[in-house]
């Protein structure tokens, strides 16, 4: 597999999503801490008698690596699938970026500025890589169907420009040179950096990337962890991560957050939830927090 | 065997099977979006002779036009335009709402909704078939040397409207940013709305295709047969819906490829066995392929789950 680079060619024409983020890096990490660029409150998901989410406060700092944890069952698809416009809060609000999201239909939210990605890879099987990058510029592009018949030079250039881009975005995830092959006959591991190329395509202010190292061996979920680095360095996003691999989310969050049955048992620092009494009881069933705690 | 005759069978065929098709692709595209049978399909087709029949019966004499070729063809983009509207309304009525009911809710709503379209059928024609001005010139274009004529002036123009439609749908599926959308919505809604597609809106834009087709096909039957009747949705909705499962539902070209096998299989068979048979041969053919085939000639992968 190749490594993943960024745009050799900032200066061409095309991504200006990320000419702006090559000509202007953010090197480090961004400020973070006072500025949430999305915050949850009170949100709270219940399917029947079945309280899936429960009162869950949350907020993302602006350009922070965030992952959500917990064990399985504890509401963290949920949560993202509310984020996302998939499930409608029983209660509580989501803001985004000065917005209230709540209720908003999924196309909607991806209009504001949150894209994803999928635990079980969802692309566009049948179609190309190119296409399903397409896709994701879908609604930022204006040509209506007629001119997509007829063809005034408008459309053509709009066309044209939405090609050159998916292109670059493929490239950026590494990923040049596989344009035109169906998404399924894809290797494993491309099909994910396609996810992200098509998510990226819908021009996130916010990232969120669902298990994004499942299935993956040691070189190439360290691969992918630079690689979620470099979306916040190179394109100034902030990400948010559920992921299970904890040596992930130790390695690369800068907050974490633990969900257990549908509640908020823990927030703050790695280190912090690490430690947290409640985590390891939560991962390890009860009984355990004592003995394992104190490390 | 008479190999010019044969040659004759062929070619009406040909032409009925591209009816067919524009037909049959509108059952396949909805399918392919929503897993939907749309049994009022068929009906919006029977609008479209119908549609057709008061354009040159009342319409264009009501402007002073005389009913000509030319002035029939004028007609197509309003009829086209008026189907479109009333699939894409019957979905927004009819479908839509139970959108995330069990699948039998909308199939029975989809029975009742070409129930309505019948009797409006009913109420607008009257219970006959009725007569379209026949505007279609029959003059034969191909004569071969025996005699027979191959192509006919009339054949020509179904095939001037039909072919033009279906190259201009494969384009606009597979190239634009619109028919892409659509693509995406039928292998997996879910994800394209979260890739920022407007699910609702592609889904009505594949019912105003499927409509448009329909009533394109409604024109070109109703001129062909110089027939307008309420019921012309069932025999030719059926056979549609047919060469849509024959072809693999839910597959356009498949859908298209059905149309003009079954076009073919009906002339062969209304010949050489007897039309009262035809449909016998047609469903066989239809059984034994999904019998080794469940997917149709063209097996597109079963479309997953919602």
């Amino acid at each position: 597999m190749t490594d993943i680079r960024p745009d050799p060619d900032p200066s061409g024409p095309g991504s200006e999503q990320l000419r702006e983020a090559v000509s202007t890096p953010t090197t480090g990490v961004p400020a973070q801490g006072s500025d949430p660029v999305f915050e949850a409150r009170g949100v709270t998901k219940r399917f029947g008698g079945l309280l899936a989410v429960s009162e869950v406060d949350f907020t993302i700092p602006r350009g922070a690596i965030v992952s959500l944890i917990g064990p399985n069952g504890a509401g963290k698809t949920t949560f993202f699938n509310m984020i996302t416009g998939l499930y409608r809060p029983t209660s509580g609000q989501i803001r985004f970026d000065g917005r209230d999201l709540t209720g908003l239909k999924p196309h909607e939210v991806v209009r504001a500025g949150i894209g994803r990605t999928f635990q079980n890879i969802r692309l566009f099987g049948n179609m190309s890589a190119v296409d399903n990058v397409l896709v994701g510029l879908h609604h930022r592009l204006k040509g209506r169907w007629w001119e997509a018949i007829l063809r005034p030079p408008s459309i053509v250039a709009e066309e044209k420009r939405a090609f050159d881009e998916a292109e670059r975005l493929l490239a950026f995830v590494g990923l040049e040179g596989k344009t035109h092959i169906t998404a399924r006959n894809l290797a494993y591991g491309d099909q994910r950096r396609l996810e992200i190329a098509r998510a990226l395509a819908t021009e996130p202010k916010l990232l969120l990337l669902d298990e994004p190292t499942a299935g993956m061996n040691p070189e190439e979920t360290r691969r992918l962890t630079d690689f979620v680095r470099r979306l916040r360095s190179d394109l100034g996003l902030t990400v948010l991560l559920i992921e299970h691999d904890m040596q992930v989310v130790m390695g690369i969050s800068d907050r974490v957050t633990v969900l257990d049955h549908g509640e908020r048992i823990a927030e703050g620092s790695p280190d912090t939830v690490r430690r947290d009494a409640r985590v390891i009881e939560a991962y390890l069933g009860s009984g355990a927090a004592a003995g394992v705690g104190t490390h | 065997m008479d190999l010019e005759q044969f040659a004759v069978i062929l070619s009406i065929g040909l032409f009925n099977g591209l009816i067919v098709a524009l037909v049959a692709i509108g059952y396949t595209l909805v399918y392919g979006i929503i897993e939907l049978i749309n049994f009022a399909h068929g009906d919006v087709f029977m609008l479209g002779t119908l549609l057709t029949y008061f354009g040159l019966v009342a319409i264009l004499p009501g402007f002073g036009v005389e009913a000509s070729l030319i002035s029939a063809l004028a007609l197509i983009p309003f009829i086209m335009v008026i189907t479109a509207v009333i699939n894409a309304s019957i979905e927004r009525v009819a479908y839509r709402p139970l959108r995330n009911a069990p699948r039998l809710a909308p199939l029975i709503s989809a029975i009742g909704m070409s129930f309505i379209l019948q009797n409006v059928g009913i109420i607008l024609l009257g219970p006959s078939p009725k007569a379209v001005p026949s505007v279609l010139p029959n003059d034969p274009l191909i004569v071969m040397p025996g005699g027979r004529t191959l192509i006919s002036l009339n054949e020509v123009v179904v095939g001037a409207v039909t072919i033009p439609l279906l190259l201009a749908l494969a384009y606009f599926v597979t190239s634009t940013r619109q028919g892409k959308a659509m693509r995406a919505t039928a292998q997996d809604r879910e994800a394209a709305g979260l890739m920022g597609i407007n699910v609702n809106r592609t889904i009505s834009q594949t019912f105003l295709i499927g409509g448009a087709l329909a009533g394109a096909a409604g024109f070109v039957v109703a001129l062909f047969l110089g027939q307008a009747w309420w019921f012309f949705g069932f025999p030719f909705g059926l056979l549609a819906f047919t060469s849509a499962v024959l072809g693999g539902i839910g597959n356009i070209t498949g859908a298209a490829l059905g149309g003009i096998v079954l076009g073919l299989v009906k002339s062969i068979s209304d010949f050489y066995i007897e039309a009262r048979w035809t449909n016998v041969i047609v469903f066989s053919i239809l059984i034994i392929v999904l019998v080794f085939r469940p997917t149709g000639l063209l097996g597109a992968k079963q479309a997953e789950g919602a």
